[in-house]
């Protein structure tokens, strides 16, 4: 195959090109996004051998996994997180912060009156979402600035927040859409 | 995936929904959460004289599986010493409810939630461990 072939075995930092950062450079990564697909575009090797064509598919699915991977900032900085070999154990590790999760309890209870609330709806879901974008973007910069560090303890703590952020974020837009009906 | 007749009776009559008072030296609270799936668990519970849970009380978040391994294990802690109680392993949950292996993280949060709660009562009433009320 021609000497263009990337190595599986490299990150995904490193097949784009990118330094390892959770703060990725958006044009650059899709910039390459589009290199390597057309030059791996299964399309292109249909009329390959076996072995170049099976290649050419795994290529094609580590491009878009680490694509996906890269663009989506909370998946990013717990990729960048794993690099620095720590996993977040999101489903086995229970334990959180006590006040956060009390926020989080509160913000949920929020939510659920909003959907039967009325009139007000719009206003006060505005103003809950409003209050997690805040908050995903000040976990954000603080998750790069950990990572910056090394400071993986750090990072994971803050990691595991976001996912919550980003749940109910995907819930209060969903209640959002339940208005707009 | 379909959830077993027991979860959906959990889910669509949850048992114990509601809140204590935190600050009652006899209520335990134990607030837990899943990244995973953001699920957020609060599971209180309150005892008598004698160290016996009288009350328990839950708010889940979540999907069916976590809310109603909460809901089931509201149930199971009453009456329950807070070392009986403590002894309750996930596995009872699952095996009760017959969670599939993907929802089994969903009984290790309720287990977990129930851990809390005994542990903040404990705190509370200056003990290291619970008299058991034999």
């Amino acid at each position: 195959m021609n000497t263009a072939t990337p190595d599986l075995r490299q990150n995904y930092f490193e097949l784009f090109e990118l330094p390892v950062s959770s703060a990725v450079d958006k044009k650059a990564l899709r910039t390459r996004y589009m290199a390597l697909q057309r030059e791996f575009h299964p399309d292109k090797y249909a009329a390959a051998d076996d072995q170049h064509r099976r290649m050419a598919v795994q290529i094609a699915a580590m491009v878009n996994e680490a694509h996906d991977t890269l663009a989506d900032p909370l998946k990013c900085a717990e990729y960048c997180l794993r690099l620095q070999g720590v996993e977040i154990d999101a489903e086995t590790d229970s334990s959180m912060d006590t006040a956060f999760l009390m926020e989080q309890m509160e913000w949920r209870e929020k939510l659920e009156d909003i959907t039967d609330a009325g009139s007000e709806a719009r206003a006060q879901l505005s103003d809950l979402r409003a209050q997690i974008a805040n908050s995903v973007e000040s976990i954000g910069g603080e998750t790069a600035g950990k990572l910056e560090q090394k400071d993986t303890a750090g990072a994971r703590e803050l990691i595991r927040k976001w996912q919550f952020l980003v749940k109910i974020d995907r819930e209060a837009q969903a209640v959002g859409s339940q208005l707009d009906d | 995936m379909a959830y077993s007749d027991k979860v959906i009776d959990h889910y669509e009559n949850p048992r114990n929904v509601g809140k204590m008072d935190a600050n009652d030296e006899n209520v335990g609270t134990g607030m837990v959460g899943a990244p995973a799936c953001g699920d957020v668990m609060r599971l209180q519970i309150k005892v008598d004289d004698n160290g016996v849970i009288e009350d328990a009380k839950f708010k889940t978040y979540g999907c069916g599986s976590a809310i109603a391994s909460s809901s089931l294990v509201t149930e199971m802690v009453k009456g329950k010493t807070l070392d009986e109680a403590a002894a309750i392993k996930n596995m009872e949950i699952v095996e009760e409810l017959a969670l599939p292996p993907v929802k089994i993280h969903c009984s290790v949060l309720a287990e977990d939630a129930i851990a809390a709660a005994i542990a903040d009562l404990r705190e509370k009433r200056g003990e290291a461990k619970a008299e058991s009320a034999a």
